[in-house]
C-alpha cells in the first residue's frame, strides 16, 4: 500500500485480496495516493507509512 | 522465441524488479496472449526445471571438496545468481511452491475455500457448491480443480476430489494468499 502514494501516485490503484478467514473478496481503490472506494465497506484499511 | 519462452522471460523480468510477483496468467494477458491451461501449466513447468537446474549448480559449488573452509565456497555458493540473474524475490518466489505463480487467483480461492472445509472436517466439496459460495462459474472451478490436482494438491478419488497427503507443503511463503494490483496504466501484478 506504501507504493500507491509513491511510485504510483500518478495512477488509479486497484488491490485486489481476499479474507484469509473466509475468503471473501476484498477491494481498495486509490486515486493519486487517496483511498476512495473499499469493498465490502465494513473492511478495515490499515494506512502508514509516508 | 516460443510463447512460452515469451513468457518465461516476461515473468522472470518481472520478478527481477523486486517489486512485482507476476504470475504466468497475468504474463499471458500482458502479452495478448488467449488463456491457456496447458501453456499456463508449460510455463510453470519451465519455470521450476529452471530454477532445480540453478539449485544443482550451487549444490555443486557449494559441494567442492577443495573449498571446503575457505570464504570461497560462500562466495560460490552466489555465483550462479549473480552469473545468471536470480535477484532475491525471483528466489524466494522459486523456493514457495509454483502454486503462487502457475495458479490464478480464483484457483488460490478455490483451494483457500477446500481448506477451510477440511478444517471444519468436510469434505472437498464439489464443483458446483464452490461456484456457488465463491460466486465463480461451475466451469472455471471444474477446471481449477484439474489444476489443482496437477499440482498434486488434489488427488482424484470416486470421480471427485479429496486433498493430497502432502498438502500442507503448499503452505509455504504466500501459500494461496494473493495481492493483485491493477494500475490504470492497464498494468497487473501481483506483490508478495
Amino acid at each position: 500500500m506504501l507504493l500507491v502514494s509513491s511510485r504510483y501516485a500518478d495512477q488509479r490503484v486497484t488491490i485486489d485480496d481476499a479474507c484469509a478467514h473466509c475468503t471473501d473478496r476484498i477491494r481498495i481503490v486509490f486515486e493519486h495516493g487517496e483511498l476512495i472506494e473499499v469493498t465490502p465497506p465494513e473492511t478495515i484499511a490499515f494506512r502508514g507509512g509516508a | 522465441m516460443s510463447d512460452i519462452q515469451r513468457i518465461v522471460a516476461f515473468v522472470q523480468s518481472e520478478w527481477r524488479t523486486g517489486l512485482r510477483l507476476t504470475t504466468v496468467a497475468q504474463a499471458m494477458s500482458a502479452l495478448g496472449l488467449p488463456d491457456d491451461d496447458e501453456v499456463r501449466w508449460q510455463v510453470g513447468r519451465t519455470l521450476e526445471y529452471d530454477w532445480q537446474q540453478h539449485r544443482r549448480v550451487s549444490g555443486f559449488l557449494r559441494g567442492v571438496p577443495w573449498l571446503t573452509g575457505k570464504n570461497l565456497g560462500r562466495l560460490l555458493r552466489f555465483l550462479p545468481g549473480v552469473l545468471f540473474g536470480f535477484p532475491r524475490l525471483l528466489r524466494e518466489a522459486r523456493e514457495w511452491n509454483p502454486a503462487v505463480y502457475i495458479l490464478t487467483e480464483d484457483e488460490k480461492l478455490i483451494a483457500r475455500h477446500i481448506l477451510l472445509a477440511d478444517k471444519a472436517f468436510r469434505p472437498v466439496p464439489s464443483a458446483a457448491a464452490m461456484a456457488t459460495a465463491l460466486s465463480l462459474p461451475v466451469d472455471t472451478v471444474a477446471r481449477g480443480l484439474a489444476m489443482l490436482a496437477r499440482l498434486d494438491f488434489l488427488a482424484p478419488s470416486n470421480g471427485g476430489y479429496t486433498l493430497a497427503r502432502d498438502h500442507e507443503r503448499f503452505s509455504r511463503g504466500l501459500g494461496f494468499n494473493f495481492h493483485t494490483i491493477a494500475l490504470s496504466s492497464g498494468e497487473v501484478f501481483n506483490v508478495p
